[in-house]
């Protein structure tokens, strides 16, 4: 009786906790999901991915940035996915964030530039920000069609 | 790449939240808060203190909210967290007792006794034996929010010149300290006509001016980041002339912002790439990047920008020609840290520290904003270390010598703490980071023509923060329990 008892109140409080999560899952789930989401289509992992290591990442360390960004404690990390969430702000290769950090394209004075590391990129055209614009243009450009 | 472990974190933190908000909801909640299905669709991008608080304010209002927030915590800088070895807040400290609308929301969840705390003059404090060394002698110069005319006499080095013209400068602090409330800055547009730097010297004259710059003022500005002579004077002379406390909140920096992701659907690892111009409802679609890196948009009836300034120009689309001025204006102050974390073995067995003006006699003293030897705080989960912070005025030859950080500042450390050698390093953390707003002459001016535009009339999109508010984490609490008050009186 006792054992019986204590599995029902087991499962009373399991059902009380899960329906709870489950009526709050639902609530925050309706919130996103009740606005017109649409365009959810997979990533080119392949495509964008094997780019970044192959070509994006040995222009990064041939430009001095992981002597800040490798240690793992500043943002970004040099992470594919730490990266690839930074260009994905912005809607061009040329307007995104990591193109106006590392090319220090917005500064407040020449005194003082955007990037705390300074000028990695001596032209928008120059490495690594041309790695960067045709990494970009893999990820978002014009041949995707989940642009 | 691994996507499952995302998803599992996701999923995780997800329950964790769940339990949390049922736990919570039921003894602590307004009942209607949580309900699905009432009241316009709101989408909060940034989960810092502005977007957590005006998410908190529509929430009450009967907004159904979503918040994204691009990092995997919550909180922005007003939180905790573990960087490498070191615990510790990525930013803000302590909070001033000026806050009002931060004590305020505090108090409506309960909470105010744990962001309350015992005063601390940040950095200058006599209690700690941290004083400042100009070359004439090591002193107190005062808090980040004070300039008590009386404690500035006391420098030593000034001239009689300035000590007899000093007193001139009290008119203005309490014409300031009664008009300007240092958390809204758009109250303060009649200040926004010159720098700090321009101010001294036109009150005081050239020598004296520099004298109370280099003594006293380049060392409140230096807290922020700014130049004396590019930052508005309203910025800096709001706090001063409030002559508030600054506290370390007795629940920790992020007290306030754990408590709200307790209670608020936020989405973490969520980035929004772009938002574009209205529609023809007067609605906006944000794209963003799920935590899967899924691309996905949402068309809410409301969009509140609370994501640090600088983001502005590159993720909306459409800003209006305030804005956009506004946006291209948003930057943010370099704070050059670095510690090097000590084997135990070698560890300082008290604490040691230095801090000097950049006008300061010995070359290296002057390049030298602060720098610390700590002994190991197990309760505080931090191992020992030394600290060093380059001060803002050499940082650009960091910046221009193409190298790291530590290597930088290892020959300016070792000449200040000799006892510190390569072989008892551990670990080296470098801690520069994008720090607070920058506050030129005339931005007040263009924060405040962005505000009385979004507050015309209704709108599907609003900006809330420290970039239309102020540089520091009350100011943007208060920017967004501000936004919020003109969304509900706009759409409810």
């Amino acid at each position: 009786m006792v054992l019986a008892a204590n599995r029902i109140m087991t499962l009373a409080v399991f059902f009380l906790v899960i329906g709870h999560v489950v009526a709050t899952e639902a609530e925050i789930g309706e919130v996103v999901a009740g606005y017109d989401v649409a365009g959810d289509v997979d990533r080119d992992v392949d495509q964008g991915e094997i780019f970044y290591l192959n070509y994006v990442l040995p222009k990064l360390s041939e430009n001095g940035c992981l002597k800040c960004h490798a240690r793992g404690y500043i943002r970004p990390t040099i992470s594919y996915e730490s990266m690839f969430r930074r260009l994905a702000i912005g809607d061009s290769a040329e307007n995104n964030v990591v193109i106006y950090k590392i090319a220090n394209v917005r500064s407040f004075s020449q005194q003082i530039p955007n990037h705390p590391g300074g000028q990695r990129c001596a032209t928008i055209d120059a490495e690594p920000c041309k790695s960067i614009r045709q990494w970009w243009e893999i990820e978002f450009g014009l041949h995707r069609t989940d642009k | 790449m691994n996507n499952n472990k995302f998803k599992t974190d996701q999923q995780r933190r997800n329950l964790l939240k769940g339990l949390a908000v049922a736990t919570v909801g039921s003894s602590v909640m307004p009942g209607s808060l949580f309900a699905a299905g009432r009241g316009p669709t709101a989408v909060v991008i940034g989960a810092g203190i502005a977007g957590l608080a005006a998410a908190w304010s529509l929430r009450k209002a009967g907004f159904q909210v979503s918040i994204f927030e691009k990092e995997k915590f919550t909180g922005g800088r007003m939180v905790e967290s573990q960087t490498g070895p070191l615990y510790g807040a990525p930013h803000a400290e302590g909070v001033f007792n000026e806050n009002k609308e931060m004590f305020a929301l505090a108090a409506e969840l309960g909470i105010e006794n744990q962001v309350r705390g015992e005063a601390y003059d940040q950095v200058w404090n006599p209690d700690d034996g941290i004083g400042l060394d100009n070359g004439h002698g090591v002193y107190y110069p005062g808090g980040m929010s004070d300039f008590d005319i009386e404690n500035t006499l006391k420098i030593p080095g000034l001239s009689p010149e300035t000590i007899k013209k000093l007193p001139r400068l009290q008119a203005d602090m309490d014409e300031i300290n009664a008009t300007v409330d240092p958390c809204l800055l758009e109250t303060g547009t009649a200040y926004d006509n010159e720098s700090v730097g321009e101010y001294y010297m036109r009150m005081l004259g050239k020598a004296s001016g520099k004298e109370i710059l280099d003594y006293k003022i380049e060392q409140n500005c230096a807290g922020w980041g700014w130049d004396p002579f590019e930052t508005s004077k309203v910025a800096l002379l709001s706090w001063l002339a409030s002559k508030k406390q600054f506290v370390y909140p007795r629940g920790g920096i992020g007290a306030l912002t754990h408590k709200l992701d307790s209670l608020l659907p936020v989405q973490n690892n969520t980035t929004v790439r772009y938002i574009t111009p209205a529609d023809s409802k007067g609605r906006h679609t944000v794209h963003y990047l799920d935590a899967n890196l899924e691309r996905r948009s949402v068309t809410p009836d409301v969009v509140v920008c609370a994501v640090e300034g600088k983001y502005l120009d590159s993720m909306v689309q459409g800003l209006t020609p305030k804005q956009e001025a506004l946006a291209k204006n948003c930057f943010f102050t370099k704070q050059p840290v670095v510690y090097w974390v000590l084997d135990e073995q070698h560890a300082s067995k008290e604490y040691s520290t230095g801090a000097y003006t950049s006008s300061h006699p010995d070359p290296i003293k002057a390049q030298t904003y602060h720098w610390l030897a700590m002994p190991g705080s197990p309760q505080f989960n931090q191992p020992p270390y030394v600290r060093y912070s380059l001060s803002r005025r050499h940082t650009p030859a960091w910046q221009n010598s193409d190298m790291a950080i530590e290597d930088y500042c290892w020959p300016l450390i070792k000449h200040l703490y000799p006892k510190l050698e390569k072989s008892h390093v551990v670990d080296v953390v470098d801690h520069t980071s994008d720090s607070l707003i920058y506050i030129p002459v005339g931005y007040v001016n263009q924060m405040a023509e962005v505000l009385r535009e979004q507050r015309k009339g209704r709108r599907g999109f609003y900006l809330a923060g420290e970039y239309v508010s102020g540089a520091h984490t009350g100011a943007a609490c208060a920017s967004g329990r501000s936004v919020a008050r003109d969304i509900i009186g706009h759409w409810i």
